[in-house]
């Protein structure tokens, strides 16, 4: 790959330099080349991925996990790809709102360190669009050191409130997973996580955890959470208000955390018959959300 | 997860340990076909047939699987573990019991 593209690249200099007509510079867009018609182009190349990936998966249907885990590698649509073009879209056509589209659409692929260029394009050319609203909506799932400046950007500055309130709720998210790693750096597992961490952030990033407050992380998610109760509550989010969704995770940070009782639960089993969590007082349990799907 | 749990269930069968889930699939008896079939012979409350149900929503759970270890006084002691690290934190727990256990029986004599 990486030889092909340096073929590549020697070619089109060489095209540069031989080329008696006009040579484009690669910035600028083809004839009749929109950043509408370029977005449609790449939307249709990630269906098209995505597609084959899904028709490779079931064909593979009796493969070992293994085997799976390898095709997933392999053939499943890269985030990282998808935000390198959409990002050379947006560094073209910095003030279309398509743009603006393009970016927000993207962060829902890109994950880690590929989504720094997409939020710092949407900041220093997006800032007052509406769309960040879904942008930020989509990285309360995030994780990269950019998050929380981007989302304080918007938050400070965004003049939408739906925008603000969505920064702010997903700002209590990030900030929460930040102290859990901040936690588990100190914890039983945190031998296997320092290198994944450094692998996929940089030492710098690690170093920052390392040596960060999760106790003072977790009281920062817990009041930016109480801010969007009290400021931003009615608005929507996915499947409740933004209140409701930041009661839930109050509850959560209060309540389900290690060291506090486990909240009773009582209901049928898929037999219907009652019984509780309770029930089972004096055993260990080992409770686990799930579903066959 | 299904498989490591499986065998958990088998190792622990005479241990002070149970597994319980919470479903969120949409069809119960589906639901409880696909149990025996699979040979899943734990408990699981039925949450409702959507991952918007009751139980799920009170414990605020926004990811499958979640995961809670919860001691035998019915606190909990960790979360969202996994197959070898869940076994690892489970097996802790019980040999803490039975130590403690011991101690008791001890003070009896």
């Amino acid at each position: 790959m990486q030889t092909s593209r340096a073929i590549a690249f020697g070619m089109l200099s060489l095209a540069f330099l031989a080329g008696p007509a006009r040579a484009r510079a690669p910035q600028e867009p083809a004839p009749g080349e929109s950043a509408e018609t370029q977005f449609a182009e790449i939307k249709a190349d990630y269906q098209k991925a995505t597609s084959a990936f899904d028709e490779l998966y079931k064909a593979a249907k009796n493969a070992t996990a293994a085997e799976r885990e390898q095709l997933f590698t392999d053939k499943y649509p890269k985030g990282e790809v998808y935000a390198a073009r959409v990002v050379a879209l947006a560094t073209q056509w910095p003030k279309d709102p398509v743009s603006a589209d393009a970016l927000v659409w993207v962060l829902s692929y890109a994950q880690g360190r590929a989504m720094d260029p997409v939020l710092e394009l949407l900041a220093k050319d997006h800032l007052q669009r509406e769309q960040l609203a879904a942008a930020c909506q989509s990285l309360q799932y995030g994780s990269s050191p950019q998050l929380e400046p981007f989302l304080r950007t918007v938050l400070a500055q965004s003049p939408h409130e739906l925008a603000k309130g969505r920064a702010c709720y997903s700002l209590a998210k990030v900030t929460q997973r930040r102290a859990s790693l901040a936690r588990r750096l100190h914890g039983d597992g945190a031998d296997k996580l320092r290198p994944r961490l450094e692998a996929d952030y940089g030492a710098e990033w690690l170093a920052s955890l390392e040596q960060a407050d999760a106790e003072a992380l977790s009281k920062q998610a817990e009041q930016l959470l109480e801010e969007v109760v009290a400021k931003y509550g009615a608005l929507p989010s996915y499947r409740k208000n933004l209140g409701e969704t930041a009661k839930g995770d109050l509850f959560e940070l209060r309540n389900l955390v290690v060291g506090k009782p486990a909240p009773d639960i009582e209901g049928d089993d898929v037999d219907g018959q009652h019984f509780k969590l309770s029930d089972y007082r004096g055993k260990v349990v080992f409770l686990d959300f799930w579903g066959f799907w | 997860m299904i498989p490591h749990e499986r065998s958990l269930v088998a190792k622990l069968a005479d241990q002070p340990f149970t597994l319980l889930g919470v479903n969120s699939d949409k069809d119960r008896d589906e639901t409880r076909q696909k149990l025996a079939e699979e040979k899943m012979t734990w408990r699981s409350f039925f949450d409702g047939g959507s991952t918007n149900g009751p139980i799920a929503t009170a414990w605020n759970i926004s990811g499958w699987p979640t995961t809670y270890v919860i001691d035998a006084e019915g606190i909990i002691r960790h979360k969202n573990l996994r197959d070898q690290e869940a076994e690892e934190a489970i097996t802790a727990l019980l040999a803490k019991m039975a130590e403690a256990g011991k101690d008791e029986n001890k003070d009896k004599k």
